[in-house]
């Protein structure tokens, strides 16, 4: 089979500001990739450039042979790529399923298929009873499994996630690393940004490593680990091996 | 459409009472003033419910539909005054005039977001005013007679007995209702939600926000120039100064959002309380040189300040209460049963 998402040169400036400068990697169908980084080393510019919010300066994205380097973000969701956002983006003056509706919508336009659908996908996010919660009620971590869950509903075959775990407890991370990997198995290839090492090592099949821009290494999460480049860049000295 | 009637029985059923309420009262109140004002509320249920789909459900707040009411106004009127041509063609080729010119202006306006859309729409609606006020070929300032006296009164909509005029009107307003009624729940109306919510998240969720935003913009335009047209058959004159103002767009803005924004009978509920109070305050505090402005003014903060959700968001909590009761007394009388 062919690849997914394949990222060429990719290069975005802002102005005068380079965020991400000739990055180039792939993702295999079916394959969890995570994109690692400090702060400000362009991963969530890489995600908006591949959904389509920032188009690329120079370079080009292809998705399953097709380049999308410019195309608009709603025609690349319905092209089957689901994103969520860092800051969850709900739609607070609607109910749960409401806001996984509008997902759903994307690839179906009857109402009742569109509303069976929603509850396939709220019972796999585990967010059933939630159902005609207030979205604008819920807290952090129940919002972001919502973004995933608006994601989900779109059917995409590559779903870009971006810091779903930031924020959250031992126990929600859990939580969500099992989604991740119940969603995984169904097909759905994940591309991840993540600042949590241990999730990332241990739901990642590859990791992307970025700093300042550039596209420091790429490989397994072991690989990853030991790196000398790796850990002086990002987990600073090897201090954080040991934990 | 049958699914909708399915799921929203009890809604139709309150519907066709309402209907039926709205037939018979002016058989039992036979006061002309009366039914005068009922058919001002019908015009303006009309326009708030067309301002509804833009400012309500998509959230664009735009401050200058009276461009729309204008057209549809004149629209009729023109179309009498130099070819003839019955009101009940002149409404819709109002509403298509409107629809072409939200598309042409919705373009570029609904580019922008929040407040600036709103200054722009309110500019773009007195640039109107204005061409119009200097537009020979329209009347200008002087406006135009729909009036004449050897016509049919049904194939002309010129009616002697405003009850007439009322029934007709309840008609669009039913077809509007209803048809808002029916997208309430479709994905069209669901998209526009979203867009209101989030744009960012409309767009990666598959929405195509700018499309639309257009076709929402057009079809509130439809609406709002139908409601124009019905308002110059009924004053059977017309001039760019009780049509196109600031004030109108106001008008129009407040009956959707004292009613409750985003929602199907929202809009009517605002005209019914404004249109009266209005009218009321006119007739009565009319003669002591602007009292009726200064009360209606109250009026309004009051509504805004005890209701902001809207009078149909209070009117639902208070019967919500209400039904709370019931819900508890429920129980126990099951337990003595038993």
């Amino acid at each position: 089979m062919g690849k997914i998402l394949e990222i060429r040169k990719a290069t975005k400036r802002f102005g005068g500001l380079t965020a991400n400068e000739n990055i180039t990697f792939d993702v295999e169908p079916g394959e969890i990739v995570g994109v690692v980084g400090p702060n400000g080393a362009g991963k969530t510019t890489l995600f908006n450039s591949i959904s389509g919010a920032h188009p690329l300066t120079e370079g080009s994205v292809i998705f399953e042979g097709k380049d999308i380097t410019k195309t608009k973000p709603f025609d690349i969701c319905k092209l089957g790529i689901g994103r969520t956002f860092q800051i969850p983006q709900s739609l607070d003056d609607m109910m749960v399923y409401e806001n996984v509706l509008v997902g759903s919508l994307c690839q179906r336009s009857n109402m009742e298929e569109a509303l069976a659908h929603v509850d396939q996908v709220l019972e796999l996010c585990g967010m059933l009873e939630m159902k005609y919660e207030y979205a604008g009620k819920l807290n952090v971590p129940q919002k972001k499994r919502l973004e995933i869950a608006r994601a989900m509903a779109t059917d995409p075959k590559l779903l870009l996630l971006d810091e779903t775990m930031a924020g959250l407890t031992a126990t929600e991370r859990k939580e969500a690393v099992n989604l991740i990997k119940k969603i995984n198995a169904r097909g759905v290839a994940i591309l991840t940004i993540e600042h949590n090492m241990d999730v990332v090592m241990s739901v990642s099949h590859r990791v992307v490593v970025l700093v300042s821009g550039k596209l420091l290494v790429e490989g397994t999460p072991d690989e990853i680990t030991s790196n000398p480049e790796v850990i002086s860049a990002y987990l600073g000295g090897g201090s954080k091996k040991d934990e | 459409m049958k699914k909708i009637l399915r799921d929203n029985k009890n809604w139709f059923i309150g519907l066709i009472i309402c209907i039926a309420l709205a037939v018979i009262f002016p058989q039992v109140v036979k006061v002309r003033f009366v039914w005068n004002l009922l058919s001002m509320i019908l015009v303006w249920s009309i326009v708030g419910m067309g301002w509804n789909v833009i400012g309500g459900y998509c959230g664009q707040v735009s401050n200058g539909h009276s461009l729309f009411y204008g057209v549809g106004a004149y629209s009729v009127a023109l179309a009498n005054s130099y070819y003839k041509l019955s009101p009940w063609i002149a409404i819709w080729i109002g509403a298509l005039i409107s629809m072409a010119l939200a598309f042409v202006v919705g373009k570029p306006l609904l580019r922008m977001k929040g407040h600036v859309f709103s200054i722009s729409t309110m500019a773009l609606a007195e640039c109107a005013r204005i061409i119009f006020i200097n537009w020979k070929w329209c009347g200008g300032a002087t406006g135009v007679y729909i009036y004449s006296k050897h016509v049919n009164e049904w194939a002309y909509m010129q009616f002697k007995n405003p009850l007439n005029y009322y029934y007709v009107f309840l008609i669009f307003t039913i077809a509007v209702v209803v048809l808002i009624k029916c997208l309430d729940k479709s994905k069209f109306f669901y998209y526009l939600r979203t867009i209101k919510g989030n744009e960012m998240a409309a767009e990666s969720v598959g929405i195509n926000a700018a499309a639309y935003k257009i076709r929402a913009y057009m079809l509130s335009a439809a609406i709002v120039s139908i409601g124009g047209s019905l308002y110059a058959q009924f004053m059977l004159y017309i001039d760019p100064s009780m049509l196109m103002t600031l004030n109108i767009s106001m008008m129009i803005v407040l009956t959707a959002v004292m009613g409750g924004v985003g929602t199907v009978i929202g809009p009517i509920l605002g005209a019914i309380v404004l249109t009266t109070i209005s009218e009321y305050s006119r007739v009565y505090l009319g003669k002591f040189g602007g009292l009726d402005m200064i009360l209606y003014g109250v009026l309004v903060i009051l509504i805004v300040l005890f209701m902001p959700g809207g009078i149909l968001s209070a009117v639902e909590e208070q019967s919500g209460k209400i039904l709370a009761i019931f819900k508890k007394e429920k129980p126990v009388k099951k337990i003595v049963e038993q």
